[in-house]
């Protein structure tokens, strides 16, 4: 018996994961099974398979990617957005601030779904390599493939990405079964688990209501799904913000390394566009931020290029630990470290500034609704990642409910959710763990959090299989 | 000091092999309280007795109807009694209809009479009549049924078709013109559509019957000359009745108790010699388990388990 309780390791904690899962099928069971009081939807709602409320780029590729599906595409789908129609991307116009970096899993989805030649063929910047350093010491890690022949990551602008989705929902040829519904704002929604009934009503504003076999809530942070799932939420304000902008480097050159820097305040980023501008993305304390967005252009190039070069002063401590450590494993900082471009302008009026957070839905399913994307999970920018666990839950997602479809099951059946449940919940869990602990381990400049964080980073970079297990978790 | 720290170890593990129990069998609970609540349920009496009237059955026959009427309330509960029941569509819904695009690939001619657009969509049956003997509240009718097939339920109780019928109307009347369901024993019911269906399915019911031959008999004069009839089943192994039916019903509650009974498992030797006999040759034969962790059905090496196969009745 011992033995059955203390498994080994992971085996341990997924044990653990089934357990609370058997435990939690069974609260639900009651919830599940029908009442016989139950009204009939009226008639007049329009009835579709599944609908999505949300059309950002998570929900909008879950669009694209639930029509391409060949298994499902008798189903009815709908994707509903509250904001009017998009007005497209247009190639010859500056550089839009919100850009993405996404890992190799994500474009996989995108060349899956046929959206990335559409982005190729337009702008697409390859990222062969990331420098990562810490302000309050000389540890430094980089991140590359060897003899940098695959891509660390892609940046993308946010607006190439929802205008490739849409493009693939307008070729005629694939995708018929989706349907976009703009200006379409959610007021209500009444879940099926919960009236009994064999679908589930979503209200919208303008007084129609639609009925669905699966609601999928892909509408952000906010959830208005996740709510009436009534699924509890683990979050949690940075206190920062994060500022985008997008500026002129000083020399047009190769630009294919992203750069991020921990200051005390917040990581600070640029991650190239062009050959001769680059994207910033810079959390900060929200006073800083607020006086970040206030400057002059050229007081905010002054500032960026700062943050950048600026020597912060170091601990005696951990500076001679790092020189030990550097001799022990036999290498020279100096022949590493590489300097980002020096900035001469910031593009005008591409300063934002936007909240940090950290969300965590304790569920993603309950029978007939499921949440993606940043409605179950919400992260710190500082590793790019936020986004490319949205497209990892689409890929997941679109996989079980076509497993769900080719066995004849309904789509909002809970066995079938569960399972994309448990499989996006492993991928996450880990690397929202990682981005939140990095946060905390680089907001301080309490020496011995310094020291420990420093070592361990020059560790980590002379170590390569632990190196390549962070790589591939990022990565993808 | 030390003695104390002994001493407790025992009784902490006492403690925490409970806590495990609870905690990972959550089953277990479930199989006593369907042993409380399902079982005291008494069945519809009156359409028991119309049922009665219409049809006398042996009492071992009986037994198995009764039992499963008393089954009815909870049969379409996915987390209830019969949960395993329901997780089994993954493989076996899978299994019909690949069987049955595998077996129309080519007919007798050479033909290729599959229609290729159909492959891997979810229509994968358009345009199959399937009969499911013994289908009892229709979990595996309405998955293949979603599958574009038109499919015959068949069953002795009274009280599970109307279960069935009940929940298809309210549930998922989108079905309603592809699935009829009737009340009717299998040999009454091949009389009328002998050389009728492109495939007989029975699953988890030939450990219900006691004269498996007759019965078998029955199913193949319903299927039209090549087509299929598949089964799943639970072999008669000591392995088998050890984890299938001690561990499986009063342990782990994946079947509710006194569901399944040794002296009526058939191995798929048996089943094999009876349907070759019945010119009908086994196909494929694959064993199958369910892991009570993780809650689902998986394919495995042997057949000493669970085993499903499919046989095609000569052209």
């Amino acid at each position: 018996m011992s033995a059955l309780i203390k498994p080994p390791g992971t085996r341990n904690l997924r044990l653990l994961f089934k357990q609370l899962h058997a435990v939690r099928a069974i609260c639900v069971s009651s919830k599940c099974y029908a009442d016989d009081h139950a009204q009939k939807p009226k008639s007049t709602a329009e009835h579709y398979d599944i609908i999505i409320g949300g059309g950002g780029l998570v929900g909008t590729a879950l669009a694209v990617a639930l029509g391409k599906n060949k298994v499902l595409n008798d189903k009815r789908i709908l994707l509903l957005e509250g904001a009017p129609p998009f007005k497209g991307f247009n190639i010859e116009a500056q550089y839009g601030n919100r850009v993405s970096a996404i890992n190799n899993n994500s474009v996989e989805l995108f060349q899956s779904i046929g959206a990335w030649d559409y982005m190729e063929e337009r702008r697409v910047k390859h990222v062969k390599q990331m420098q990562v350093w810490d302000a309050c010491s000389d540890a430094l890690i980089k991140f590359q493939d060897e003899h940098f022949a695959a891509d660390v990551a892609c940046i993308i602008e946010n607006d190439l990405m929802l205008d490739a989705l849409y493009a693939q929902l307008a070729d005629n040829t694939n995708a018929q079964n989706v349907e976009v519904r703009n200006n379409a704002r959610i007021e209500g929604v009444q879940l099926s688990v919960d009236t009994g009934d064999k679908y589930s009503q979503v209200h919208l504003k303008d007084g129609k209501t639609l009925t669905c076999e699966l609601l999928i809530g892909a509408d952000g942070a906010n959830s208005l799904v996740r709510k009436q799932m009534n699924i509890d939420v683990f979050s949690l304000e940075y206190q920062r913000r994060g500022v985008v902008a997008t500026v002129q480097l000083e020399d047009a050159c190769d630009n294919t390394v992203a750069w991020q820097r921990f200051l005390p305040t917040g990581p600070v980023a640029l991650l190239p566009l062009s050959d001769t501008l680059s994207s910033v993305v810079w959390s900060t304390t929200i006073p800083h931020a607020k006086h970040l967005l206030e400057l002059s252009d050229a007081d905010f190039t002054k500032a960026l290029n700062e943050a950048f070069f600026k020597e912060y002063p170091k601990n005696g401590v951990v500076v001679n630990a790092m020189n030990t450590l550097n001799s022990i494993i036999g290498r020279n900082p100096d022949m590493l470290r590489q300097y980002p471009p020096a900035v001469n302008g910031v593009i005008e009026k591409s300063r934002a500034s936007f909240p940090l957070g950290f969300l965590h839905a304790s569920s993603y399913v309950c029978t007939g609704a499921a949440l993606i994307g940043d409605a179950a999970h919400r992260v710190h920018p500082l590793a790019g990642q936020g986004v490319n666990l949205g497209f990892s839950d689409v890929r997941e997602l679109v996989k079980v409910l076509s497993e769900a479809a080719y066995a004849g099951a309904k789509l909002g059946d809970n066995h079938y959710l569960i399972k994309y449940e448990q499989r996006s919940l492993s991928k996450n869990v880990p690397i929202m763990v990682g981005v939140h602990g990095l946060h905390t381990l680089y907001s301080t400049t309490f020496t011995p959090v310094v020291l420990l964080r420093s070592l361990g980073l020059q560790l980590t970079d002379t170590i390569s299989p632990i190196k390549n297990l962070f790589m591939k978790r990022a990565i993808g | 000091m030390s003695l104390r720290t002994v001493k407790a170890v025992p009784f902490l593990l006492q403690q925490q092999s409970r806590y495990f129990l609870q905690n990972t069998f959550g089953n277990f609970q479930h199989a006593q309280m369907s042993s409380n609540t399902t079982y005291t349920s008494t069945p519809n009496t009156s359409t028991a007795k119309k049922n009665k009237e219409l049809q006398q059955f042996n009492d071992s026959t009986q037994k198995e109807i009764d039992h499963h009427a008393r089954l009815s309330a909870t049969w379409w509960d996915l987390n209830g009694p019969l949960h395993g029941l329901h997780k089994l569509n993954d493989l076996r819904v899978p299994f019909v209809s690949h069987g049955l695009r595998a077996q129309s690939t080519v007919d007798k001619n050479f033909r290729n009479t599959i229609d290729m657009n159909l492959i891997s969509t979810a229509p994968l049956l358009k345009g199959k009549n399937i009969l499911e003997v013994g289908c009892g509240g229709g979990i595996l009718t309405e998955a293949l049924a979603r599958l574009n097939a038109n499919v015959t339920g068949v069953d002795l109780g009274a009280d599970v078709i109307m279960t069935a019928e009940k929940h298809l109307k309210k549930y998922s009347p989108e079905l309603v013109e592809r699935i009829t369901y009737k009340t009717e024993s299998i040999a009454q019911h091949a009389d009328e559509y002998a050389n009728h269906y492109d495939a007989v399915v029975c699953s988890e019911v030939l450990e219900h019957i006691d004269e498996k031959e007759a019965f078998l008999k029955d199913c193949v004069r319903a299927i039209k000359p090549g087509g299929s009839i598949f089964i799943t089943t639970l072999n008669k192994t000591v392995l088998q009745w050890f984890i299938g039916i001690i561990l499986g019903e009063y342990v782990f509650g994946v079947a509710p108790k006194n569901t399944h009974h040794w002296s009526k498992l058939i191995a798929p030797q048996d089943v094999q010699r009876i349907l070759a006999a019945l010119n009908c040759e086994t196909v494929s034969l694959n064993g199958l388990t369910y892991n009570v962790f993780y809650r689902r059905w998986r394919w495995i090496n042997t057949t000493k388990l669970c085993y499903a196969l499919h046989a095609v009745k000569a052209a």
